[in-house]
């Protein structure tokens, strides 16, 4: 009996968290009590602390102690109950086989086969392309029940598997949303929620998603080898205008003075000489003035074919980047023991 | 200038118009008119001004041009005459059988206002006309017509009449306004049993155009 009393102190004093990371003096004095082997004290002062208003930690500290403490008295109902509690509050925590009786540990292992948790919630690092690979989210199951693993984090929620489970299980997401595009880089909580009648539980864990750079074409704006023509040209100044000008006057003023009736008067002809006048008037002008941009058919279409071609490949351009976005590469990791719960 | 050499002169015009004219639906104007008129002989001139107005419309090769015009003329030359009024319509139809080449046929009325100070004239007329642009904004043009089945208030008939005309018009690229000048000449060699009254005008006009 007294061998058996200091392997369980032994157990729980190499097992136990750091004094200082207690708050409560009380759990604090418990834990003392208990490490002196002073089991009815340390249930005491354990219940004494239930009373309290205590931090997580504390009552996994006095729900252990507790546990521990009836084990080593033979009070095993107790100590099976302070197990289920310690096991809501910490699933993943338990007995060190090495170092604690197999009588604490098979109370423990009692206590948790009446209770349903989900424990051990764990994903294997994985690099991996998505949709094509995948990475494997192991957990356990403490009863019969059907267990449903969900990703949720980035605007996304992938239900990735859904079976009925007992003990460890392995569950698979290829790293994909809903929609089938690859998951966006950031955090994601993995959570497996057990279901039993009205049983639930839920374990999570945080994971890393990194993304691959993914190696698109540009859009095109151009084709090598060629390039837009200007779609309009300023014809070089001639004197074209003022030629027909000068042609169109001299004819029919000409021919008007060609046939005139000499035996009549037209006085000084300022109706033709006038009007002469603006017409030579208007094509020296039209001849000097820059001409005006004129549309270049031959380069408007040579464009039109052009664009239409640029779109053509940007069509393409554009399927294929889908393609190559749908193949990036997606490296998971769990995240960090500090930003997991 | 023989006939032949207005068919000739009217060929060239036409020869040297490689583009066709900027279609435009409807175009209507108003003119200041300045004109000389001289009958009989030398010593018979009057001259004068007054306003006119023109409407074309324009529909694929065809161009419907009316226009109209009153002055009040007063006698210029040696041989007296009393001051008159003068109002003209014009009417035109032309068809485009070639760029910038068209045939013309028409009708012209012209009454002379008090009645017998100088004739009144009633035309047919069938010419040819070519217009041309310059550039973008502006056009020159000339019209030649020979005159058939003149009628005159004071009686007679005439083996030669003509009709020629040119004018130069300058607007904005979009064809909605239109500044103008027309010239019109037109020479009528009228007999009266067997005695030469010919008739002859030179009209010269500037306006404005709106176009639709």
């Amino acid at each position: 009996m007294r061998r058996r009393r200091l392997l369980v102190w032994l157990a729980l004093t190499l097992t136990a968290p750091p004094l200082d990371a207690q708050q409560s003096p009380t759990v604090r004095r418990a834990r003392q009590a208990y490490d002196q082997l002073d089991f009815p004290n340390a249930i005491s002062l354990a219940r004494r602390a239930l009373a309290e208003r205590l931090s997580r930690d504390d009552r996994i500290q006095v729900y252990e102690v507790l546990g521990y403490s009836y084990g080593a008295l033979d009070s095993a109902r107790q100590a099976v109950e302070a197990f289920r509690q310690l096991v809501f509050l910490a699933p993943d925590r338990e007995p060190d086989v090495e170092r604690v009786s197999p009588r604490i540990t098979s109370l423990y292992a009692s206590a948790l086969g009446q209770v349903l948790v989900v424990r051990k919630v764990s994903v294997d690092s994985a690099t991996f392309i998505a949709g094509e690979g995948q990475v494997l989210i192991r957990y356990q199951v403490s009863r019969a029940a059907r267990a449903t693993t969900r990703v949720v984090g980035q605007g996304v929620e992938v239900v990735v598997d859904s079976q009925l489970v007992t003990g460890p299980a392995v569950a698979t997401w290829n790293g994909l949303t809903r929609t089938g595009e690859p998951a966006p880089a950031g955090t994601y909580q993995v959570l497996v929620t057990a279901v039993e009648g009205r049983n639930e539980f839920t374990g999570p864990t945080e994971i890393r998603v990194e993304r691959g750079s993914v190696d698109t074409l540009p859009h095109l704006t151009g084709l090598p080898g060629y390039t837009f023509q200007p779609e309009t040209e300023s014809p070089p100044r001639n004197w074209r205008p003022l030629g027909l000008a000068v042609l169109y006057t001299g004819l029919v003023a000409g021919a008007a003075f060609a046939l005139e009736n000499t035996s009549l008067d037209l006085g000084e002809r300022r109706e033709v000489g006038s009007v002469s006048f603006l017409a030579l008037v208007t094509g020296l002008v039209m001849s000097v003035k820059k001409p005006d941009p004129r549309p270049v058919p031959a380069n408007i279409q040579y464009n039109r074919l052009l664009r239409e071609q640029i779109i053509e490949r940007n069509v393409q351009i554009a399927a294929e980047n889908r393609r190559r976005r749908q193949q990036v590469t997606l490296t998971i990791t769990p995240a960090p023991a500090s930003s997991a719960r | 200038m023989t006939r032949r050499g207005i068919v000739l002169a009217a060929a060239l015009v036409g020869l040297a118009a490689p583009r066709a004219t900027p279609a435009q639906t409807v175009r209507f104007g108003l003119q200041g008119v300045g004109l000389t008129y001289s009958e009989i002989d030398q010593g018979r001139r009057a001259e004068g001004g007054g306003l006119g107005g023109t409407l074309s419309v324009r529909w694929r090769r065809f161009l419907l041009d009316a226009s109209g015009m009153g002055a009040r003329l007063d006698p210029k030359g040696d041989g007296g005459g009393t001051s008159f009024d003068l109002l003209q319509g014009d009417v035109r139809l032309s068809y485009a059988f070639a760029p910038s080449f068209a045939v013309e046929i028409g009708g012209g009325r012209r009454a002379i206002d008090p009645e017998f100070a100088t004739q009144d004239v009633g035309v047919i007329r069938l010419g040819l006309l070519s217009e041309i642009a310059l550039n973008q904004i502006s056009a020159v043009w000339a019209r030649g017509a020979y005159l058939v089945g003149s009628r005159f208030s004071g009686g007679g008939s005439a083996d030669l009449a003509v009709e020629l005309g040119m004018g130069v018009g300058v607007g904005t690229a979009n064809g909605r306004f239109r500044g103008r000048a027309d010239f019109e000449f037109q020479r009528i060699d009228r007999e009266v049993a067997g005695a030469a009254v010919p008739l002859q005008m030179a009209v010269g006009k500037l306006g404005v155009e709106l176009g639709f």
